[in-house]
């Protein structure tokens, strides 16, 4: 994955020519895994970001993390480049907006094709689509095996944020993810020092109709635990 | 007609009454075979009743989801399930059958008689299974990316649980989930009622296509694996039970479906295949590709070319550009060096192709041009699956169109004569004698042409159509623009 067009500030210096791309799927036949290197790696995911809310309000809280929206619409996902782009511009002389980025992605299927294991310490699930039919819930964003797939990228530590005004929804999220092995439930205390928790409420799209409409935030916040050791 | 015979397995067993028999599936027949004198020993066959009987009440609730199910199976009703894939216990005492009932069933094949000991309905049709060295826990692997683990011999109904999709929900909290309507949330009784009965299943993921079985030593402590492929260029390596939830890694690099996967005993190397027109050989412990072997395009597009019926007007090249390779079979088979030594090879097939390839496993990693590599044996009619006894290889044939027998037996050696990588196959005339009874049976049989190119050529349907799903909304699935497989590569470090 290049990643120095997403972050273009990030890419490093001295890798004026393109490196081999090393790690575990180097292949050293095809040129064209060569990408730059980067100074940094991307930390926080916004797994369907929408217009990106999050996404802007996150990145001054997080200076020094690299925060990725991933969007299935590519309309939104251009949108959301834009802004990055607007944003960045008009902050040239401080260097804000740098370490935000959108790209297209349908995460259901190729998660592991964006990070590498252990890499993330924030995966956010903000208003999912509720999936409503029965014959859809193979849709929704949280599951048995995605779960898997989001504990995979995730680092032990790492968060999981959810976010729903959908009670079906939340208690569905909460009862796959306590299911879950790789996870526990974090705590309503440690929610309330938690940052990130009032800016997913207050900050996306979805969560300001929602404040609108007076409608309830089911928030769940899920820690990902360590791999067990082997038997 | 004669029906091919779609499935093969060896079973060796061990002990005393040291014996080994074959067991193959032709359509809804389930047959048990010398290998000896070839000689049936056993059949069992499907019952044609049990499709209906089995269908209702498994559907999600859906009413159109069930209306559309119900006339699928009204056009095939009063045919007997088919059988899709077998599987054999290590001990070879059992074996599994998947018929395409969505039916998982254990035959006792102790006293070299086939009897069906018990059959569960699994909520997708299985495509792949396997019974895991304690003889007791078969893996069984749907199109809709779960991972079952059931007993061989169930002490209890139900008591299947999902191998990769973790466990299912306790009963305690299954019953604790009563979720609340709100005016502000817009469910209904029917969502809620269908919610709840979607918990009891396991979740989708990508579609598994192939799935192995692996251990290794580290620190002299045996640790297993599971290892799946799927639609979406994916090849997952998780933790064997009772870790199952852990995945350890992918190996990425595949721009089409993974089909196929094909250990190489004694190495830590994996080969896949699928829509690529090239195989993946990739050290499974550490994630890495080490090759791509690229298979050869120009034979393979010769024989598509001569075979299709619009071969006058395509040329050679022609059907070499626009050639899809499928890789429908990836095997290994012995075979022998020339200074005696049993070797192994890797054989490859790709579907409705009359070609089988070998390659030999310690030439995967060569540096030499690929298409150096491969022996090609040419075959009366496309192979269909291939098997090893006393270090023969038998392979069955879709004979549909040619005169040709249903099973031919081979031997495998090296060529001492330096012809580099290639090998000498030639028949097995002890054995080719010896299939005679199997390959002259008649078996009663409803098939039609049709049918039977559903059941044998499936793999080529698992191909995307690119070019239609970038039409697809917003949960389209397949990514309209190749970005994606650029993106199997991991971030630069």
């Amino acid at each position: 994955m290049d990643w120095s067009s997403y972050y273009p500030v990030l890419v490093a210096t001295d890798a004026t020519k393109p490196t081999p791309k090393e790690g575990p799927n180097a292949d050293t036949r095809y040129s064209a895994n060569w990408a730059p290197l980067m100074t940094k790696q991307v930390e926080v995911a916004d797994i369907g970001c929408g217009y990106g809310g999050l996404l802007f309000a996150l990145s001054p809280r997080l200076p020094d993390q690299l925060i990725l929206g991933l969007e299935i619409r590519t309309s939104v996902t251009e949108f959301v480049q834009e802004k990055v782009k607007a944003l960045r511009s008009q902050h040239a002389s401080t260097g804000d907006f740098q370490n935000v980025s959108c790209i297209r992605a349908n995460t259901m299927k190729f998660l592991p094709n964006f990070f590498s294991k252990s890499q993330l310490s924030k995966i956010f699930l903000c208003f999912p689509d509720p999936q409503f039919k029965a014959r859809k819930h193979k849709a929704r964003i949280v599951s048995t095996s995605l779960n898997s797939e989001y504990a995979f990228v995730m680092r032990p530590g790492g968060k999981v944020y959810t976010i729903t005004d959908v009670e079906d929804l939340h208690y569905w999220m909460v009862e796959h993810f306590d299911a879950h092995r790789s996870f526990e439930r974090v705590s309503e205390d440690e929610l309330e020092a938690d940052e990130c928790v009032e800016v997913m409420k207050s900050e996306t799209e979805e969560g300001k109709k929602v404040e609108r409409n007076r409608g309830p935030k089911h928030v769940a916040v899920f820690r990902r635990l360590e791999d067990p050791p082997w038997p | 007609m004669q029906h091919p015979y779609h499935c093969l397995v060896p079973i060796t067993a061990q002990g005393d009454g040291a014996k080994s028999l074959l067991l193959l599936a032709c359509g809804s027949n389930l047959i048990l075979a010398s290998t000896m004198n070839g000689s049936i020993i056993s059949m069992w066959t499907s019952d044609p009743g049990v499709l209906l009987a089995t269908e209702p009440g498994s559907g999600g609730g859906d009413e159109d989801g069930r209306r559309k199910k119900r006339q699928r199976i009204g056009t095939k009703s009063g045919a007997s399930p088919r059988i899709v894939k077998l599987a054999v216990s290590p001990h070879g005492q059992h074996a599994v059958a998947v018929t395409d009932d969505k039916c998982l069933r254990v035959f006792d094949i102790k006293n070299d008689v086939l009897t069906e000991v018990s059959q569960r309905t699994m909520p997708k049709r299985p495509c792949a299974v396997k019974i895991l060295p304690d003889n007791a826990t078969i893996l069984s692997a749907d199109k809709f990316g779960d991972v079952y683990s059931l007993p061989l011999l169930p002490s209890e109904p139900d008591s299947s649980h999902a191998a990769s999709g973790e466990d299912p929900f306790p009963e305690t909290q299954k019953a604790a989930f009563k979720p609340s309507a709100t005016n502000l949330t817009v469910h209904t009784k029917r969502n809620r009622k269908a919610l709840e009965a979607q918990l009891k299943q396991k979740s989708f993921t990508a579609k598994k296509e192939a799935l192995k079985y692996a251990t290794r030593e580290v620190d002299g402590r045996e640790r297993s694996y599971i290892i799946t492929a799927d639609r979406d260029e994916h090849i997952r390596v998780s933790r064997g039970l009772p870790h199952t939830h852990v995945i350890e890694g992918y190996c990425l690099g595949h721009s089409e479906y993974v089909s196929k996967l094909c250990l190489v005993p004694g190495t830590d190397l994996l080969v896949s295949g699928g829509g690529d027109d090239w195989l993946g050989v990739w050290n499974w412990t550490t994630f890495a590709l080490r090759h791509k072997l690229q298979l050869p395009r120009g034979a393979i597009a010769s024989y598509a070319a001569s075979t299709s019926a619009v071969a006058s007007e395509r040329t050679v090249d022609d059907a070499k550009d626009t050639l899809a390779i499928n890789v429908s079979g990836l095997w290994t088979v012995p075979y022998m060096d020339s200074s005696g030594n049993h070797e192994i090879a890797v054989a490859v097939g790709c579907e409705r192709t009359p070609l089988l390839f070998l390659v030999r496993s310690s030439s995967l990693q060569s540096s030499e041009a690929d298409s150096l590599l491969f022996t090609k044996l040419e075959l009366p009619a496309p192979p269909l699956d291939v098997v090893c006894s006393e270090n023969s290889v038998i392979i069955s044939i879709d004979n549909r169109q040619s005169e040709s027998e249903r099973l031919k037996a081979y031997k495998i050696s090296e060529d001492d004569v330096g012809l580099g990588y290639q090998l000498r196959i030639e028949p097995d005339a002890a054995w080719n004698t010896r299939l005679k009874c199997l390959n002259d049976a008649e078996q009663e049989q409803h098939c039609d042409d049709e049918s039977v190119d559903e059941l044998l050529y499936s793999v080529a349907t698992l191909r995307k159509r690119r070019a239609w799903s970038s039409k697809q909304g917003e949960y389209g699935d397949e990514d309209p623009t190749n970005d994606l497989t650029e993106a199997g590569d991991d971030i630069a470090e």
